[in-house]
């Protein structure tokens, strides 16, 4: 109908520039060619050979599979280790969600939706997850461990400084997409400031919200076995020990349960998640 | 004189200071100089182009965009400059429906009803939900009465268009409010769903004395609805009279040979979209009126 249309207007139809298609199709290719070209010039700076690493593969996993399958002894380490690992669990879970409640009371402030008025403060909440968010977990565990020393709470502010930073950054996105028509229709209601964050800003929020903290709490628990070597705290702890004395067969232990926590965690928050939809 | 009426909006303007690149003025004016008086039960429309005004004028009523010149008197009391407080006494009676309902959609329609009594309540009370008895029969009472009393417990973003408007409706009814404001509350509605939402305001107009301000780019219905028509054009008033008194020639006043004006009201992103859209809406709602 709108070819009819055009005619009808009366416009002589030129010839279409197919050639469009063929300059698409180069630029393609020269963006693939570039990608190749730059991997092997890093690779060749850095004394990386592609074939040497994917050939030493199966050797390495041969190693692995010898080496840290869990033993008839190891196991008698298995409560000690799911010990462990739950309270490595609980305290990243503890450290996301204190994490999250202050990530939500300093995101609605800094939002362009419903944040305050002052544009200065915005822009101090948000230059301040900025930069929380940039100094990398491990550099805060390094820090902490100054003045902190090796303990439980160390870890425990270091996954709640990063995730502080992270999720605001991800909160900051959710408030400032939430429609402006509800908050428009509630402000004409005389609701007052905090009425509207309650009552429009978190309810279209939260499924959001939730959703980015139950992330992060899949993303710590990996970060807290990390972070437990440093501080000598956890399971990162017990996997450090046993390998660094070389009982593989134990750190292999820690490994897999780790490994299936992980996925048990994934899986609850993915049936939490579906339910808040 | 401004006591006698509910609403007295007074040589009514509001400007913008331009931020265009390359605009040769300082300001650009969306509304000037608009004067009217509405009185309890009148059932009032604004007609005009899109861009013409009619969004910002509804919203200068109440204050949720501040007018930069004029008056307006609110039952008796010059509302102009009221600071926070005093605005949202004000705003508990003078209600607001959207072209987009503005439900909080991840909530209940029976929670967005109750929306309506949050600027009675106090801060905490309102910020957790907490409603009395009465308050919650009231909810429920004014679903019924827009026909909706079996879809309290259903969530907003599961009702339809016609529904959505309906509990937008009640939300506004919980304010127990003098005025509402309706910024066209039928344009994103099938013919059937618009004249249940039109008939619904009639009856609230007629039965409990509520004036409705109604914005609306269907000019048959506003012709068969209202008491009263004021037509908008380029930020101005130009035409205020009965439905008999608006004629085909006053309508197509109105709306025609508004483009290039249009553009020149109005500031920064909006540009492109009333530019684009004017011209359909004029010549749409004319033809409707024939």
């Amino acid at each position: 109908m709108s070819a009819g249309q055009a005619v009808a207007g009366g416009a002589p139809r030129q010839a279409p520039d197919l050639s469009w298609f063929r300059r698409r199709q180069l630029r393609t290719i020269a963006g693939i060619v570039a990608v190749v070209v730059v991997f092997e010039l890093c690779s060749l700076i850095c004394n990386f050979s592609l074939g040497y690493a994917l050939g030493s593969i199966p050797a390495a996993f041969a190693w692995m599979l010898q080496n840290f399958i869990p033993t008839v002894e190891s196991l008698a380490n298995l409560p000690m280790v799911i010990e462990q690992t739950v309270s490595t669990a609980l305290d990243s879970v503890a450290a996301t969600v204190i994490a999250a409640v202050c990530g939500i009371v300093f995101s609605v402030m800094g939002s362009t939706s419903i944040g305050v008025e002052c544009a200065p403060v915005r822009g101090a909440i948000r230059a301040v997850a900025s930069i929380f968010r940039n100094i990398p977990m491990i550099a805060w565990a390094l820090l902490l461990l100054l003045s902190f020393k090796q303990n439980e709470f160390t870890g425990f502010l270091a996954l709640f400084l990063t995730t502080f930073g992270q999720l605001m950054r991800f909160f900051l996105d959710t408030f400032d997409e939430i429609p402006a028509g509800p908050v428009e229709a509630l402000r004409s209601c005389g609701a007052s400031y905090w009425q509207v964050v309650f009552q429009a800003g978190l309810p279209l929020a939260v499924a959001d919200l939730m959703s980015w903290m139950l992330y992060m709490v899949e993303t710590n628990i990996r970060s807290a076995t990390l972070i437990g070597l440093l501080t000598g705290t956890g399971i990162g702890f017990v996997f450090n020990l046993y390998y660094t004395s070389f009982r593989y067969d134990t750190a292999g232990l820690v490994i897999i349960v780790t490994i299936v926590f992980v996925l048990a965690i994934e899986a609850i928050s993915n049936i939490a998640r579906r339910s808040m939809i | 004189m401004n006591g006698t009426h509910l609403l007295d909006i007074r040589d009514l303007g509001k400007s913008y200071e331009a931020r265009r690149r390359g605009a040769g003025e300082g300001t650009a004016s969306a509304l000037s100089g608009v004067s009217f008086t509405a009185d309890a039960g009148e059932f009032i429309t604004v007609i005009g182009p899109s861009g013409a005004g009619k969004s910002t004028l509804l919203r200068s009523i109440n204050r949720l965009i501040e007018p930069t010149e004029g008056a307006i008197t609110f039952a008796g009391r010059d509302i102009t400059h009221l600071g926070r407080s005093g605005l949202r006494e004000v705003h508990r009676e003078i209600a607001m429906i959207f072209q987009n309902y503005n439900l909080v959609y991840r909530l209940t329609a029976i929670q967005n009803v109750l929306h309506g009594r949050l600027g009675y309540k106090n801060a905490l009370a309102g910020s957790l939900g907490l409603y009395t008895e009465e308050e919650k029969l009231r909810a429920f009472e004014l679903l019924d009465e827009v026909g909706l009393g079996e879809f309290a417990y259903r969530r907003a973003d599961q009702l339809s268009g016609g529904q959505k408007q309906r509990v937008g409706i009640a939300r506004s009814l919980m304010q127990e409010p003098k005025i509402m404001l309706c910024d066209e509350p039928i344009a994103s509605l099938d013919p059937k769903s618009s004249r249940m939402v039109m008939e619904i305001l009639r009856r609230l107009t007629r039965q409990r004395g509520i004036t409705c301000i109604v914005n609306l780019h269907q000019v048959d219905f506003a012709l068969e609805y209202s008491d009263r028509i004021i037509g908008l054009r380029a930020g101005e008033k130009v035409f205020e009279g009965t439905p008999e008194q608006a004629t085909p020639e006053v309508i197509r006043g109105i709306y025609e040979g508004q483009m290039d004006e249009v553009v020149d009201v109005t500031v920064g992103a909006v540009d492109a979209d009333v530019a684009g859209a004017a011209p359909l809406a004029g010549a749409g709602a004319v033809g409707g009126a024939q």
